[in-house]
C-alpha cells in the first residue's frame, strides 16, 4: 500500500527542515500549475520557465514567510508566480502577443489531439486559439482572475488569497472578465454580428460563426 | 412587476458552480427568460471555451532541466543558509545573472570563432598557437572574488536571457590586461567575462591557454589597439564546466615569424 500523500504544508515544513525530497516533492506536484498559470497571463513559455524559476526560488529563499492563516501553499506559490509575471509585463511594457507563437500553437494543438478532448474536438484548434488570444488580450487584472477562476479552476477564496484582494473583487472581475471576453469572441469580422450567435459558434459548427443571418429574436448582445 | 434576472448565478450555473437547489432554480428561470437564455448560452459557450484552452494546455510543464537546477539552488540554500542583509543582494544577482549568462555565451562563442578562424587562417603558426585544452598547468587563479555568499543557485542555469549585454568594464573586478601589459609581454590580471555566475568558476573550472587576433578581444569587451589588431597574442582562458569562458587573462605576446627576422 503507497503511504498517503503529504500534503504541501507538511511538505514544506519538512522543506524547512532542509528535506530536499520534500522540496523535490512539493515542485512536482505545482510546477505546472505555476508555468501553466505564466504562459497563460504572458503568453510565452520562456517568461513562463523564468517565473517558474523565480517562483521555486522564492519559495527556497522565503518559505518561512508562508503563513498557513492566509491561505494554502498553492495559493501563495500562485501569489509569487502573479507578481513575477505583472513585475514583467510591466518592465516590458508590451502587451502579450494576441497572435499565438508557433510553439505554443503546436503545443495546444498537440495537447488536444494527445488528450482525445471531446471539447477540444468540438471546438478546434481554431477556436480555442480565438480563445486563448482573447485571455492574453484581457487586462491584466481581468486575466488573472480568469485564469485562476476559469483555466485553473480554484475557487474564489483561494483566488482572493492569491491575488490579495477580497472576494467581492474577484466575483466582480471575472464577471467583467467574462463580458469582455464575450465582446472580444464576438467581434467578428462582419460588423453588427450578434454576439450570442457567434458566441454561440463556439461550440457549433466553423460555418455557423461566419453565417450572416442574423439570430431570430436575438436582441444583439449579452 | 418587473422580473429580478439573476445574472450572478446564471454565470455560475455555466460555469457549474451552482448547488442542485440553485442550479434547478436558475435554470428554470433561463428556460422563462429571454435575456437570460440567451446570457446563459453566451456564458456556457464560453465557458465550454476556456475549459478547451486549459485542457488544451493541461500538459504544458516546466522544463525538466529546471528541477535539477532548482535542487542544486535548493541544497546551496540548505549548507550556507544567507544572512538576512544579504538576501536582497543575492535576489538582484539571481536575476541579473539570466541575461548575463546569455552575454557570456555570446561573447565566449564569437571569440571561439574568432580565434578558429585567424588559426586556420596561419600557415605557418609556431608550436604552442591553438587552443591547448587539457588540465591545468597550476592550480586555478582566483578570479571571481564574487562574495560566495551571495552567489546566486545553479537554478539559473536554464533561464532564458532575452535583454542586452552590458559592456565588459563593467564586470571588472580586477585590473584588466591593458594594452601596456600587452606590450610588456608580462601576464596581466584575470578579467572575469560578462555574465559570469559566481558558480562558474568553482566546481569543474578549468584553464586553457590559446593564442588569438587581438582583434578576438573585442568580443570579450575589452580594449584593442586598432594598429596591432592583426597581431596574435596569448591568452589564458578560464572555462567553466559546460566550457564558456568565463576569466580571461593576457599572457605574452606571440613570437611570429615576422617578429622573429627582426
Amino acid at each position: 500500500m503507497e503511504p498517503p500523500e503529504q500534503s504541501d504544508q507538511e511538505l514544506l515544513r519538512l522543506m524547512l527542515e532542509g528535506d530536499e525530497a520534500a522540496f523535490t516533492a512539493l515542485y512536482r506536484r505545482r510546477q505546472g500549475a505555476i508555468f501553466r498559470f505564466a504562459l497563460q497571463m504572458g503568453g510565452s513559455r520562456a517568461m513562463a520557465e523564468e517565473v517558474t524559476q523565480e517562483t521555486f526560488l522564492t519559495l527556497i529563499q522565503e518559505a518561512r514567510r508562508y503563513d498557513p492563516a492566509r491561505g494554502s501553499v498553492a495559493a501563495y506559490l500562485y501569489g509569487i508566480a502573479r507578481n513575477q509575471v505583472l513585475r514583467r509585463l510591466d518592465s516590458e511594457k508590451a502587451s502579450a502577443p494576441l497572435e499565438p507563437r508557433e510553439n505554443d500553437q503546436g503545443a495546444v494543438a498537440a495537447g488536444l489531439a494527445a488528450g482525445d478532448d471531446l471539447l477540444g474536438s468540438l471546438l478546434g484548434r481554431e477556436q480555442v486559439e480565438r480563445v486563448r488570444a482573447a485571455v492574453l488580450a484581457l487586462p491584466a487584472r481581468y486575466r488573472e482572475v480568469v485564469v485562476l477562476c476559469d483555466l485553473h479552476e480554484i475557487d474564489y477564496a483561494e483566488a482572493a488569497r492569491a491575488l490579495d484582494c477580497p472576494i467581492g473583487t474577484v466575483r466582480s472581475r471575472l464577471h467583467r472578465g467574462h463580458r469582455m471576453l464575450a465582446g472580444k469572441l464576438a467581434a467578428r469580422p462582419r460588423a453588427g454580428f450578434c454576439q450570442s450567435r457567434s458566441l454561440a459558434a463556439l461550440v457549433a459548427t466553423p460555418q455557423a460563426a461566419d453565417s450572416d443571418t442574423p439570430v431570430e429574436g436575438c436582441s444583439g448582445g449579452l | 412587476m418587473e422580473r429580478y434576472c439573476p445574472e450572478d448565478e446564471i454565470v455560475e450555473l455555466a460555469r457549474g458552480r451552482l448547488d442542485p437547489d440553485a442550479r434547478q432554480a436558475v435554470a428554470a428561470h433561463a428556460r422563462e427568460c429571454r435575456e437570460c437564455a440567451a446570457l446563459l448560452a453566451g456564458e456556457e459557450a464560453l465557458a465550454a471555451g476556456l475549459r478547451a484552452l486549459a485542457a488544451g494546455q493541461q500538459a504544458e510543464q516546466a522544463p525538466p532541466a529546471l528541477e535539477a537546477a532548482l535542487g542544486m539552488a535548493f541544497r546551496e540554500r540548505a549548507a550556507k543558509p544567507e544572512p538576512a542583509g544579504a538576501r536582497a543582494v543575492g535576489r538582484v544577482l539571481i536575476s541579473l545573472v539570466t541575461w548575463r549568462r546569455a552575454a557570456a555565451l555570446a561573447a565566449a562563442s564569437l571569440a571561439l570563432v574568432a580565434c578558429l578562424l585567424w588559426w586556420r587562417a596561419q600557415p605557418a603558426a609556431p608550436q604552442g598557437q591553438g587552443v591547448t585544452a587539457g588540465p591545468p598547468a597550476r592550480p586555478l587563479p582566483q578570479a571571481a572574488p564574487q562574495r560566495p555568499a551571495e552567489a546566486p543557485p545553479a537554478a539559473t542555469k536554464v533561464a532564458q536571457a532575452r535583454r542586452p549585454a552590458r559592456s565588459a568594464s563593467k564586470r571588472r573586478i580586477t585590473k584588466p590586461p591593458a594594452d601596456e601589459a600587452q606590450q610588456a609581454g608580462s601576464e596581466s590580471e584575470f578579467v572575469v567575462l560578462p555574465g559570469t555566475p559566481p558558480w562558474a568558476l568553482q566546481d569543474g573550472a578549468r584553464l586553457v591557454r590559446a593564442t588569438m587576433p587581438r582583434s578576438a578581444l573585442v568580443s570579450f569587451g575589452l580594449p584593442v589597439n586598432a594598429e596591432r589588431a592583426g597581431q596574435p597574442i596569448r591568452v589564458d582562458l578560464i572555462l567553466s564546466e559546460d566550457g564558456v569562458a568565463r576569466a580571461i587573462r593576457f599572457a605574452g605576446q606571440v613570437e611570429t615569424q615576422e617578429r622573429r627576422r627582426k
